[in-house]
């Protein structure tokens, strides 16, 4: 008797370890949001936080952020500095037109960069047809420049999921365009 | 009388050493190192081509991290082995060697049944179907079947590929 309710002890400690094991989330996930590290310089979390980092780790509906995003992502004046370039404006056009099930025009839906040079697409404002590509303008000291990103986005809202320094066979390196600096 | 069976024995068993040996010694041609039957590499360029810019963008296909993986201009290179100068986005004949080990290695035998079956079942292979939208893709439904991105793919697999319907495919966004 005494061994059969040691049993169903144990057998019931086993479950209760199983079940807590298996509902703490995505191992994956939190990897991740720990290979972020801690919030550079103590800023707190905000539009000019964590400049150049995957925006959609924390804030692709998976958390700890609480906003959710489309796209997100930082654009830098240079391909050599982390100099912020803000005030570009951001075009993502998606492929809508050439959806299996096209009836609509492309969807476009424009955002600027701030002060770190982050913008950002709530997940609210822009359910894209991918493949979506991107169109950066920016006023600089000789009028408005515009570039055109070469590839497209296939699913990842994150710049920095692929826009990683340094630049090499993987990665183009960060995102950047030239904005004005007054000195003209 | 009982050593003649183990004379025998000690005789075939040394031929039977010369004869694995032989064989162990008799080295695969390096192109059948694989063991696949697939549509020649030959008619692959066009197809890679429109792969590589519809399929091979590095959050998608363009990532080593991908069972099928593409290499090219428009993504993942293989610089500085494969000879890529400066920012040219063109993708060397070294990436369409890449991508088209990694698509006819993905499913070996399946890619076999698909060519002896000469191309007529082309759904067989995942990659088909995941473009097609019939088994569950990230990047959703890409090509519905008839119209130029899978005539292209259909049609190599059938071993005549489609230059015209891949050229035409490469205007997709």
């Amino acid at each position: 008797m005494a061994r059969a309710t040691l049993g169903i002890l144990v057998g019931a400690t086993w479950f209760a370890l199983a079940a807590m094991t298996t509902s703490c989330g995505d191992p994956t996930h939190s990897n991740a949001v720990d290979a972020l590290g801690p919030e550079p310089g103590g800023r707190a979390p905000g539009p000019d936080h964590r400049p150049g980092q995957p925006c959609l780790v924390c804030h692709g509906g998976s958390g700890p952020g609480n906003a959710q995003f489309i796209f997100a992502g930082t654009i830098y004046q240079t391909a050599d500095s982390k100099d912020p370039a803000a005030g570009v404006d951001v075009a993502l056009i998606d492929a809508a037109p050439f959806a299996a099930d096209a009836s609509t025009g492309a969807g476009v839906i424009h955002a600027k960069t701030n002060s770190a040079g982050n913008f950002y697409v709530p997940v609210a404002d822009f359910a894209p047809s991918y493949p979506v590509h991107v169109h950066l303008t920016a006023a600089d000291d000789d009028g408005t420049r515009k570039v055109q990103m070469a590839s497209h986005i296939g699913r990842d809202g994150s710049c920095a999921g692929c826009h990683v320094d340094p630049a090499g066979s993987r990665s183009p390196g960060h995102v950047f365009l030239p904005v004005s600096t007054g000195r003209r | 009388m009982s050593a003649r069976p183990s004379a025998l024995a000690s005789i075939v068993a040394a031929a039977f050493g010369v004869a694995c040996g032989a064989l162990a010694c008799t080295g695969s041609p390096n192109d059948a190192r694989i063991g696949i039957d697939a549509p020649d590499r030959a008619s692959f360029d066009s197809v890679g081509m429109y792969l590589e810019h519809r399929c091979g963008s590095l959050d998608c296909h363009g990532n080593r991290q991908r069972n099928l993986q593409l290499w090219g201009g428009e993504g993942m290179r293989l610089a500085p082995e494969a000879g890529i100068t400066g920012d040219s986005l063109d993708t060397t004949p070294d990436e369409l060697d890449a991508s088209y080990r990694s698509l006819v290695g993905l499913e070996p035998a399946v890619m076999s049944a698909v060519v002896h079956g000469h191309g007529n079942e082309p759904n067989l292979l995942t990659f088909v179907r995941k473009a097609r939208g019939t088994e569950s893709h990230k990047g959703g439904a890409l090509i519905k079947p008839g119209d130029d991105q899978d005539k292209c793919i259909a049609s190599w697999l059938k071993g005549k590929v489609d230059n015209d319907a891949c050229t035409n495919a490469l205007k997709t966004p």
